[in-house]
């Protein structure tokens, strides 16, 4: 058996860099693929200590029922398929600056029916998000709108 | 002026730190794709918020996937009306979802529920997920949703 310095001192890289950028390329395509997800965050009815009086914040009730419909205060706004809501966002921007106006929380109750899609609660919350209404909360009874 | 080039220089450029580069780059998103894995039920379809917002604080969350019932878990178990919650990879009822987010809450008490739901999910499925977080004691909820419905 005979063995050359020269082999021995000289490894061949260039397959090993191959399967290396190959590795590379294809983790980074598969990281960049992942999308990224967003919140969408609600308040859930807490107990938190109160020092002073609490003033009874202005509190509306959204309705959404299993076919798509939006109900605010038993007023129906946009059609049961449209996502995006301008109805409902503009009349929230009201609600929000009259809340603001009289220096009152604006608050916001969602009771969705036990069959409504999560997209449609979603769209709601959306709708809340951009009229910056923040203190968004859910019905818990099981209630008629369903 | 004279201009002197070394032939040998040319010939083999060192590629000991290239290598080290890629090396370290491969290592980086190899570990960003394991990590992006941790309780994330790819076939979950999330809904779509435009005004969602791309969260800083990622800590201290713990996540329920919920799928609409009746679609099958990736281990092909079947969402049933009984186990409809996704903890770490398997199914759960809501007393087990309980005992799942009890546990985590002892570790991390500022524990911040992070619910990952299909679009077609029911919502009542969703009330029974933030019904058991309020009877354990956790009022932080928080939806998962996409920005935009674009394809992916």
């Amino acid at each position: 058996m005979k063995r050359s310095d020269a082999v021995m001192m000289k490894v061949d890289m260039t397959p090993m860099i191959d399967c290396v950028f190959l590795l590379l390329i294809f983790f980074m395509v598969t990281s960049t693929l992942h999308r990224q997800e967003a919140d969408i965050s609600f308040a859930l009815p807490g107990v938190a200590d109160q020092s002073e009086p609490v003033e009874i914040p202005d509190e509306q009730i959204i309705e959404i029922y299993e076919d798509g419909r939006v109900l605010l205060n038993d007023l129906e706004y946009d059609s049961p398929d449209n996502q995006e809501m301008p109805e409902l966002v503009d009349t929230l921007v009201r609600f929000k600056a009259t809340a603001d106006a009289n220096k009152v929380e604006a608050m916001i109750t969602i009771a969705p029916g036990g069959l409504v899609k999560h997209q449609r609660v979603v769209d709601v919350l959306n709708a809340c998000a951009a009229a910056k209404i923040n203190n968004v909360t859910f019905a818990m009874e099981e209630d008629d709108a369903s | 002026m004279k201009m002197k080039r070394k032939q040998d220089l040319e010939m083999d450029v060192d590629m000991t730190p290239m290598i080290d580069c890629v090396f370290l780059l491969l290592i980086f998103f190899m570990c960003v794709a394991s990590m992006s894995k941790v309780d994330m039920t790819p076939e979950l379809e999330l809904p779509v918020a435009p005004k969602a917002a791309v969260p800083e604080d990622l800590r201290a969350r713990g996540v329920i996937n919920i799928l609409p019932l009746g679609s099958l878990t990736g281990s092909g178990e079947e969402v049933t009306e009984q186990k409809p919650f996704m903890v770490s990879g398997s199914l759960v009822d809501d007393r087990g979802l309980k005992a799942a987010i009890g546990e985590r809450l002892k570790a991390e008490p500022e524990l911040r529920v992070y619910m990952r739901i299909d679009r077609n999910a029911d919502f009542k499925l969703v009330r029974r997920a933030i019904k058991a977080c309020a009877e354990v004691g956790v009022f932080d909820v928080i939806f998962g949703s996409f920005q935009s419905s674009g394809g992916g």
